[in-house]
């Protein structure tokens, strides 16, 4: 039963994870953008519903498209200025540092006009929890849970089914040809950039309601979509499902079966593994091998 | 040779950039404390409150006393301080940056991680340093001479609450910590370890949680399977409300739970609402308190200052920053001199009573456990009253706590 | 200018006037003026790294040129972006076919139907390509990049049909291939050409094109050093020599 418990522990995290990092994986698989501002957008989603919540009194599941249309619109004016700048002037790589910097700058705003103070958004469902047989779960996390497969199944039947998404994944493997075949490249760049922004944000939201957050956390959770890329592979739901689930999975056991202060360690041991043996995540890149 | 000239020379007009010429020497009628806290980052919080208290004190001894009167020289205080994000190698470049350009007193950061790197600094180089922010052992047990700090060591600041425990009826047989792995909790966490057991207390779990936390569901099966009668977290404000939270969500109900850091905070009370009722806390000092003195009268009046000056809301962290810098004020004016090593002699004997409570210092530095010792907080009808230790408390513990379902 | 407005007449699809190109200083292209007319199956020859890639994609808008103009049925679209000269009716089948490999064979047809020139005859389009190639219909619902080299160079080739150019512009589509499909791939680029289809041909395969091209240009370090009707240069001594092997 406490083995049954830690797995469902263990996945209802892991749905948190992985949509928290399925933007930055797109975002990585068509750009090739490591994009350090993830956690930035996804604290400004929390921000956001926390807003809302308190002037006025929306839920936050109920904030999730507002959050994600404002988010899309600052992703998209931000890759087409900044990420945009960096890259044409200087390199993939410039865009680490710009992005890198861009999230200091914004950590700090932040801080200004919503102070350091840790914050939580608390609506009356909070505090509840389901309880099968033995097995008990936070409502909060449940709810998070089925939001984010729904989010990743929308996003799923996106790239797969609208001319939009097919346009993002043919630009990911081929930029030159998807221009020739009459796809506006730059555009569909800032387009998926701001895709990732909105499904940050989105992530955000549910955040918000299962654990406090502060401009300061924001670090943890790009590098937390970093690890669930390296694990379950770049550029897909299915990757980041898989990925987010893996390391929901080592936090629960390794809490439960070795000590909780060595999550961090079999986090760290297993990406280490990955890199050595499947660099690619173990669904390899869905875009496609143009990078 | 000449490159290394150079290069200081430019570090020292960078130095100038940020603080105006001669901040940093104790020229004319200033004495600058330099040092740094945490604006931005992790700990910004906690050291935002802190800035707050050296503020607040610098602004009150400045404007309502006319300054320190050292040796019949009368010194106005100025603050020097930069923000050090909680990095400790950019606090500490900075630091060693303040003691080339000559600044002699240093004020402290925050946490303890913080604390140690940049108290070695100002050690080596023979500057004093007074702070309010790190109790590790470490910090006084490696043999500085020059490091004073208002709290106990944090393997002693469990002698209270553990009396409080003992005390309590039914009287309490098992206790269970969770205590997050950084130098501040895990020396509290045996310093409470070694106080329950020699109380006589069964000790049913020790667990140990890494730095940062998103779920301790998990946790919290194996705190319900040993069912204790006192859950104590040793954990950072952040992870205080998320176990709380959690603890709700699943139900697991404690008679009595005790969290070092979140429950002083508003963010705690804003985020667990009705839920906070009965939990416990420590805390350094409280503005009820009977402790008196010099420097701003009684603990009520400090309050009443801070309040009229400041915004930002009132905790024990402001009046501990708050009573830094009156201790060295005060050891300015027993020494009558603004030379260091009397300046530090006076620290040893520090022997006064102010607002904050009776200062006196260990031989190691830190605050001495029996005056200086915690305070026990439990928030009872959405206030934070002090229910221990008996000298200092204005009402009676809440216990056993009524289960989470009950407390609406 | 005078030699523009000569270009400028009836019949005249593509023309292009002093288009020079540089890779890092290094110039590729230098002063090239061709000019296709409506209907024409023309060809540019030359040995590898002559300019003739570079030529096309700055007609395509996939380059941007250093200096020249490029008309098209005399409107000016010199450095227009390639996503806009496609919906021109200008369509370049990339050099090395570049399939999205991991699309299905229907996903990059269905990619390149849709510009606003082609969306709404995209069922038309879909029949045209599928009786043309019959064994991409086949495949239709397998990935792209499991195709022979053969069948992506005929994906390629109907993913640029599927924008419904009125200029196809095909950058050495036999290269690589087994001799059974470059006949096949000329076979297809004359029938497109007696359906009305206009063609800007680049190869190194030089018998073949020359036979069906009814003007060829040749390149050689980025310049045209000679132009003729297909069947005069064919006949020509020098030409032969170089190109094509023969004594």
């Amino acid at each position: 039963m406490l083995f049954l418990q830690t797995l469902v522990n263990g996945l209802a995290l892991g749905g948190l994870y992985a949509l928290a990092a399925v933007g930055f994986s797109l975002v990585f698989g068509v750009l090739g953008i490591v994009n350090l501002t993830h956690g930035i957008f996804l604290v400004a989603g929390s921000y956001g519903a926390l807003l809302l919540w308190e002037h006025l009194g929306i839920d936050p599941i109920l904030s999730i498209p507002p959050v994600a249309i404002v988010l899309f619109g600052v992703g998209y004016v931000y890759q087409r200025t900044i990420i945009h700048w960096a890259v044409s002037r200087a390199s993939l790589v410039a865009s680490l540092v710009v992005t890198f910097g861009v999230a200091m700058i914004i950590r700090n705003l932040l801080q200004l006009w919503f102070g350091p103070d840790i914050r939580t958004i608390t609506p009356s469902y909070s505090f509840s929890s389901v309880t099968f047989f033995d097995l008990r779960i936070d409502l909060v996390r449940l709810i998070a849970l089925g939001m984010s497969l729904v989010v990743l199944l929308l996003l799923t039947a996106l790239l797969r089914h609208t001319h939009f998404g097919r346009s993002i994944r043919a630009t990911a493997q081929q930029p030159l040809a998807a221009s020739l075949c009459g796809l506006d490249v730059e555009r569909l760049y800032a387009k998926t950039f701001g895709l990732g922004a909105a499904l940050a944000g989105a992530s955000g939201a549910i955040i918000g309601i299962v654990q406090p957050f502060s401009p300061a956390t924001e670090a943890g959770w790009t590098l937390n979509a970093f690890i669930v890329v390296v694990l379950g592979g770049i550029g897909s739901p299915a990757g980041a499902l898989l990925g987010g689930v893996l390391l929901g999975l080592i936090n629960t056991l390794t809490a439960q079966y070795i000590a909780p202060s060595m999550t961090n360690a079999a986090m760290f041991l297993v990406l280490v593994a990955m890199l050595l043996f499947r660099p690619h995540g173990l669904l390899g890149n869905a875009m496609g091998e143009s990078r | 040779m000449q490159r290394r000239t150079i290069l200081k020379s430019g570090g020292a007009m960078m130095l100038a950039g940020l603080t105006p010429l001669g901040a940093a020497f104790a020229q004319g009628q200033e004495i600058v404390l330099g040092g740094s806290v945490p604006m931005t980052g992790d700990s910004a919080e906690t050291g935002l409150n802190l800035l707050r208290g050296y503020e607040c004190a610098v602004k009150f001894i400045n404007e309502e006393m006319g300054g320190v009167d050292v040796g019949g020289t009368r010194y106005t205080l100025r603050l020097d301080l930069f923000d050090d994000a909680s990095d400790p190698s950019r606090g500490t470049t900075l630091i060693q940056r303040q003691v080339d350009e000559g600044v002699n007193f240093f004020l402290g950061s925050f946490p303890s991680r913080m604390v140690l790197p940049t108290a070695s600094i100002t050690e080596a180089a023979g500057r004093v340093m007074v702070q309010a922010g790190g109790a590790a052992d470490d910090i006084f047990t490696q043999g500085r001479r020059r490091v004073f700090g208002l709290y106990p060591r944090a393997s002693r600041q469990f002698i209270s609450p553990v009396n409080l425990f003992r005390s309590l009826e039914p009287s309490v047989e098992r206790i269970s910590i969770l205590y997050t792995n950084s130098p501040y909790a895990s020396a509290q966490a045996r310093g409470a370890e070694a106080a329950i057991r020699e109380a006589g207390i069964e000790l049913a779990d020790l667990i140990e949680l890494p730095t940062s936390v998103n779920d301790v569901t998990n946790v919290l099966s194996q705190i319900r399977a040993s069912n204790p009668d006192v859950l104590i977290c040793l954990t950072a404000d952040e992870t205080s409300i998320l176990i709380a939270r959690q603890m709700v969500q699943t139900d697991t109900n404690v008679p009595l739970l005790f969290q070092s850091l979140g429950p002083q905070n508003a963010a705690y009370t804003d985020a667990l609402g009705s839920y906070a009722e009965g939990v416990t806390t420590l805390a350094a000092w409280s503005e009820n308190v009977a402790y008196s003195g010099n420097y701003f009268g009684t603990a009520t009046e400090f309050a009443n200052y801070y309040r009229a000056n400041f915004d930002r809301q009132m905790t024990y962290h402001m009046a501990a920053g708050a009573a830094c810098v009156c201790t060295i004020a005060e050891a300015l004016k027993t020494a009558g001199t603004v030379e260091i090593d009397p300046v530090t002699e006076a620290l040893r004997n520090t022997d006064f009573e102010c607002f904050y409570g009776h200062i006196r210092f260990t031989p190691e530095g830190d605050g001495d456990p029996d005056l200086m010792g915690t305070i026990v907080l439990q928030i009872q009808n959405g206030e934070r009253v002090v229910i221990a230790p008996d000298g200092a408390k204005n009402a009676e513990p809440v216990y056993p706590v009524p289960n989470w379902r009950d407390r609406t | 200018m005078s030699d523009m407005s000569n270009l400028e007449t009836d019949g005249v699809y593509i023309a292009t006037d002093g288009l020079s190109y540089d890779y890092n200083g290094v110039t590729a292209v230098s002063k090239v003026g061709i000019t296709v007319a409506k209907g024409q199956i023309v060809a540019l020859i030359g040995a590898n790294g002559a300019g003739k890639s570079t030529t096309v994609k700055m007609i395509a808008g996939a380059l941007k040129p250093r200096t020249g103009r490029v008309l098209f049925g005399g409107r000016d679209i010199t450095g227009m972006p390639a996503h806009k000269v496609v919906q021109q009716g200008i369509a370049l089948v990339p050099e090395s076919r570049l399939v999205f490999r991991h699309l299905t064979v229907l996903e990059n047809l269905q990619i390149a139907g849709h510009l606003p020139r082609s969306r709404d005859r995209m069922k038309d389009s879909y029949d045209h390509v599928f009786q043309l190639f019959p064994r991409l219909y086949e495949r239709r619902a397998q990935h792209a990049g499991s195709l022979s080299g053969g069948e992506q160079q005929m994906l390629a080739i109907a993913r640029g049909l599927m924008t419904l150019p009125d200029v196809l512009i095909l950058d050495e589509p036999s290269l690589g291939l087994s001799p059974l499909f470059v006949g096949e791939i000329f076979k297809m680029i004359r029938k497109l050409n007696q359906e009305g289809m206009t063609i800007l041909l680049v190869e190194q395969n030089v018998h073949h094109t020359l036979a069906i091209a009814d003007r060829a240009y040749v390149l050689e370090k980025g310049r045209v050093v000679r132009s003729d009707t297909g069947r005069a240069m064919l006949a020509d001594d020098a030409v032969k020599k170089a190109y094509l092997g023969m004594d």
